[in-house]
């Protein structure tokens, strides 16, 4: 990795998070305005996982062979629905702890303690659904997929 | 926990948060941090990619034999020793310790077939011998870190008459344990498929799946609190250094990466007994020598069930173990651990 000033690539991802979290914040911060926007918010930040470095292809994957195209997309369909079901759980989370009116439950007055909060309930359902088997065996087959893909698509 | 968000406050709040990012960007990108290490140091030897680092002494020796660190494929070496105030192998010298650092260097399309043998016999034993040959001793410590850990004890355990003790941290030797997140997602690789179409595994992929074990804390969480450190450049640049250090992550030869993912994370072998590198039977029980195991408790890569099961695969009657508190990029450069780490590895050493 070159050494040298410029503004850091890494903060690329997050500050694509921060947008998203803004619309989140823009949306009228009531429990109830919690629905579809924050799973699709969550859904936004884990789909960047799909993102493997390295593996770029030289063109478009549609130029791949049918078979190789078509396993690729039923890893990346079946891949995706886990990633849904881990931002329904998180948005799940996020609503009922903003829900939770328990007595000495400290409320929550400022967006950095609502980010602090969403960071932890994406964090919790992020884990509970990486954690099983079936999301590492898709995780491997996404893989796999994505590296024949790459190894068929013919050179530009 | 309800939602008392008051509008006033939460524009107020915006704006000086957008103003901070802003300024910590800015900072950020006029900033020139390199990252390879503070320490003064000679190259000692080489052999191939790889190089031995032999560290200047910075106090009065304490008298041991050299200590030999094996840093891991993964990730670059000089997080051992990243600036002056974040630095395990500062404060082994500081302790009068006589240090040498096995850098494996980035490997490149023609090392696509190098393997464990090369990396665990070949050039960590070059290393070893170069020291011991050196100093005219017969054993010399080793402490191997992380996947240079597991490399390590490899190492003893085919060669237990070069290592005098053998110190590992954050190591992991069972890779099925349940809570080892990676792991499990390493079990289900087709490595072959990944090493057959690519040759050398590129690090940045390595990168995005440890960054994907924890994905909202590693990213959101981490960069939201550029916001804290905005006016304090001090600050900025650790941050900058450490971050730099974290993407710079060298290709992985492709063959020794196939046989790490097979028959580390995928059979176990180590743990089983039945590991072979080099075509010979790499048998635990024969690391006799004292071995301390340090690990982290909050650990995330190496979570401690990896590590703490080391007590009962090697012979050895002096086992200590060592429990940071804290995880596995805390323990190389948190502040608790500057002062700790060294001074627990020199009192044992110095001990035995």
């Amino acid at each position: 990795m070159a050494d040298g000033p410029g503004i850091p690539f890494f903060m690329t991802a997050w500050l694509q998070g921060q947008q998203a979290f803004a619309q989140f914040a823009g949306s009228g911060f009531a429990p109830q305005s919690l629905g579809a926007g924050t799973e699709r918010f969550f859904a936004d930040q884990y789909r960047q996982l799909f993102a493997m470095p390295g593996l770029q292809m030289a063109a478009p994957p549609d130029a791949a062979p049918g078979p190789s195209l078509l396993r690729y997309q039923q890893a990346a369909e079946r891949f995706g629905r886990l990633l849904n079901e881990a931002a329904l759980d998180a948005a799940r989370r996020l609503g009922a702890a903003l829900a939770d009116d328990a007595p000495g439950s400290a409320p929550v007055t400022s967006l950095r303690q609502l980010h602090e909060l969403w960071i932890d309930c994406g964090e919790a359902a992020w884990s509970a659904v990486a954690h099983r088997e079936e999301f590492a065996a898709a995780q491997a087959e996404l893989f796999a997929a994505l590296v024949i893909l790459r190894a068929t698509v013919p050179a530009p | 926990m309800r939602l008392a968000l008051d509008p006033a406050r939460v524009a107020a709040e915006v704006a000086e948060f957008s103003g901070r990012m802003a300024m910590a960007a800015q900072q950020l990108a006029t900033m020139d941090v390199r990252a390879e290490g503070c320490s003064a140091r000679t190259e000692a030897f080489r052999i191939d990619r790889t190089v031995l680092w032999h560290y200047a002494p910075v106090g009065p020796p304490a008298g041991l034999a050299p200590l030999v660190i094996c840093y891991a494929l993964v990730n670059r070496p000089y997080m051992m020793d990243l600036q002056p105030d974040r630095s395990l192998i500062r404060g082994l010298l500081a302790h009068g310790l006589d240090v040498y650092l096995v850098d494996w260097g980035y490997p490149e399309r023609a090392d696509r077939g190098l393997t464990l043998d090369d990396y665990v016999n070949r050039y960590l034993g070059a290393c070893m011998d170069h020291v011991r040959d050196a100093h005219a001793i017969p054993a010399v410590n080793l402490l191997g870190v992380c996947q240079g850990g597991t490399m390590s004890v490899c190492h003893a355990a085919l060669f237990p008459e070069r290592v005098r003790n053998l110190v590992t941290m954050v190591t992991p030797v069972d890779f099925h344990s349940d809570d080892n997140l990676l792991a499990k997602w390493a079990r289900r690789l087709d490595v072959d498929a990944l090493v057959d179409a690519l040759g050398n595994v590129p690090g940045e992929l390595l990168n995005a799946a440890f960054i994907a074990l924890m994905p909202l804390r590693l990213t959101a969480r981490k960069y939201a609190g550029l916001a804290d450190i905005a006016h304090d450049r001090a600050a900025l640049e650790n941050f900058l250094r450490m971050e730099r250090w974290i993407h710079d992550s060298p290709d992985q030869a492709g063959e020794a990466f196939r046989q790490f993912i097979r028959g580390f994370f995928q059979d176990n072998r180590l743990m089983r007994g039945t590991l072979e590198i080099g075509g010979r039977r790499v048998d635990p029980r024969r690391i006799a020598c004292a071995v301390l195991n340090i690990y982290a408790s909050q650990d995330h890569l190496v979570p401690p069930s990896a590590s703490r099961p080391l007590a009962g695969l090697v012979a050895s009657r002096d086992y200590t173990p060592f429990e940071f508190q804290g995880g596995h990029i805390g323990i190389y450069v948190s502040r608790s651990a500057q002062e700790l780490l060294p001074r627990t590895i020199a009192q044992w050493l110095a001990s035995r």
